[in-house]
């Protein structure tokens, strides 16, 4: 293991994230069990005095475990010097087997503790708890993933040596269809996969606008949100990395994150992780905005998810296009 | 109307100095009525005030005002009801010192968000009314001790409360202060309002204008069952 702060950073976030998740587990089976509001038993008064106390706890935790996909990106782009071949965080990740999936773990679970976050205000927002069981039942459902990220991220940072050689982005991510996932992405052709990416766009953008001003159409919005992520994450690969470094072949999704590129990739990768979190927000909370100690909440709360989402994904969509349409780049 | 249900407070729960304050008390308080709890030190008044006045939670059982549970609401929603429906006197007027009057009176109703000069009027008709509008500029450490009880009751009433709970108000009043502030209590009956007093004063229980006189003993309403407040067990050494 190489004892950099970046990676003991890592490590005690993983570590600290896991632990107070698992803290929470224990206490949301009691919450799952016994919660009866009906009741003022002595229990039933100690889980609403602990809840608050969980739930901010956990409210703190997962906005680390947000932040902490970036904090990993950025390690494994900082190490890049100590391994032959690496060129970007690309090669570093590639290093050995947990790289990886443990990049795409943590993806999905910054994806959901946003999600959870977005629940969690919702009930807080209520007078009778109102989400208190769906919320520790999420945190069920995820906390074996973020359990399997702590470990591929000890693995990963376990198994980093340094007289490794791997794999530059130009490899990994140019190499022929058919030999990796990052290949096919880079192999999609430029031309349709414009056309899908901004189909996907201005169906997710007309669609959020649409729930906005007609009040329906929120769950076909919330789908579109998620489906824009991957559309969008496809399309850097594809094209739009390609008119940033303005090289025909260079399909690298991490060399964007670089200092060469203005730490573009940051701003890019946040705002399509704010607006995915923002639409399957919404969506989470729209099966209960009839609940009663709901129905003064969920609807503003929607509207605005909704209108960070759409703003989101639109500021994201303008700054690619410019991007585009200021590359010294044909192709 | 107020409604306790086996309300119980433990101190210290789980240690050898673990107290029971409050033994299940069940209790209905109608509207636009005078309370008064009674009961000697440690029979659990000051308690059952500060739950009633959502600045306590009970260790079980539950309260419910005009109809809603509020031992069970989240924090954000208890300082919203402690600030619109209660109003509280204390035994010592605590008033803020330094502050002048009108600041002290005014203090309460800075969160709702009031345009100052409609509060400002509104507290200077209160003052007038309780007949300390002259003391307006004054600072409060200078307020003889009679008048700092008014200006405590004014500060009470400044988010016009539906409920008004008084701890021990007359302890530190000599016979006219009292009888005035029983005087003030029966106003406040008169203009709709819900009060809940503690006191072992006999001047308050005997007071005509009260409705209901409530004997706490040990943490339980008089006639309710045994004693539950055990004293500490102290472990002794060898």
């Amino acid at each position: 293991m190489i004892l950099h702060p970046a990676v003991l950073a890592n490590v005690l976030a993983s570590v600290i994230t896991t632990g107070l998740v698992l803290y929470a587990c224990c206490f949301g089976v009691q919450v799952l069990l016994h919660w009866d509001l009906e009741s003022g038993s002595e229990r039933q008064l100690a889980l609403e005095r602990r809840t608050y106390l969980v739930s901010t706890i956990l409210a703190h935790v997962f906005v680390l475990q947000v932040l902490a996909v970036f904090l990993f990106v950025f390690t494994a782009d900082h190490l890049t010097p100590l391994f032959a071949g690496a060129m970007c965080a690309a090669g570093t990740l590639n290093v050995n087997g947990y790289g990886y999936p443990t990049l795409m773990l943590k993806m999905a679970t910054c994806l959901f503790a946003g999600v959870w976050l977005v629940v969690n205000h919702a009930d807080s927002r209520g007078y009778d708890y109102p989400l208190i069981k769906q919320k520790y039942l999420l945190l069920g459902i995820a906390a074996p993933a973020m359990l399997l990220e702590t470990w591929w991220e000890l693995e990963y940072f376990r198994h980093l040596k340094a007289d490794v050689i791997t794999s530059c982005c130009g490899c990994l991510f140019g190499g022929a269809h058919g030999t990796s996932v990052a290949g096919d992405l880079a192999a999609l052709p430029s031309g349709p996969m414009t056309v899908v990416f901004y189909a996907t766009m201005g169906v997710t953008i007309l669609g959020g606008l649409f729930h906005q001003l007609r009040r329906r159409g929120g769950y076909v919005f919330a789908l579109a949100s998620v489906v824009a992520f991957p559309v969008a994450l496809a399309a850097i690969v594809s094209f739009i990395s390609l008119y940033i470094y303005e090289l025909p072949t260079h399909h690298c999704p991490f060399c964007i994150l670089m200092r060469d590129y203005h730490y573009v990739g940051y701003g890019l990768y946040g705002m399509l992780i704010g607006a995915v979190v923002a639409g399957a927000g919404a969506g989470a909370l729209l099966p209960f905005r009839r609940v009663p100690s709901m129905r003064a909440v969920i609807p503003s709360l929607v509207h605005r998810l909704t209108l960070a989402s759409v703003a989101l994904y639109a500021v994201f969509t303008a700054v690619v296009t410019w991007a585009i349409l200021s590359s010294h780049l044909t192709l | 109307m107020i409604e306790l249900r086996e309300v119980r407070k433990t101190f210290n729960a789980g240690t050898p100095a673990e107290c029971a304050a409050l033994s299940g008390v069940t209790l209905t308080i109608p509207a636009n009525t005078v309370t008064v709890l009674t009961g000697p030190s440690g029979s659990g008044k000051t308690t059952l005030l500060t739950i009633v006045g959502c600045m306590a939670r009970p260790s079980a059982g539950r309260v419910r005002l005009d109809g809603r549970e509020i031992t069970s609401l989240p924090e954000r929603f208890l300082t919203d009801i402690r600030r619109r429906r209660f109003g509280f006197i204390f035994q010592q007027p605590s008033l803020i010192p330094g502050l002048t009057v009108l600041e002290n009176v005014m203090l309460p109703a800075y969160p709702l968000g009031e345009r100052r000069a409609a509060l400002q009027a509104r507290a200077m008709r209160a003052l007038a009314s309780y007949e300390i509008s002259a003391k307006a500029p004054a600072k409060v450490q200078w307020l003889s001790g009679g008048e700092a009880q008014r200006v405590a009751i004014v500060r009470a009433l400044i988010n016009d409360p539906a409920v008004v709970i008084a701890d021990e108000p007359t302890a530190h009043l000599d016979t006219t202060l009292a009888r005035r502030f029983m005087q003030v209590i029966a106003r406040f009956k008169d203009e709709g309002k819900t009060v809940l007093i503690s006191s072992h004063d006999p001047r308050v229980s005997s007071s005509p204008v009260v409705d209901q006189v409530v004997a706490l003993r040990d943490g339980r309403i008089e006639g309710d069952g045994p004693s539950s407040c055990a004293p500490p067990v102290l472990e002794g050494r060898p």
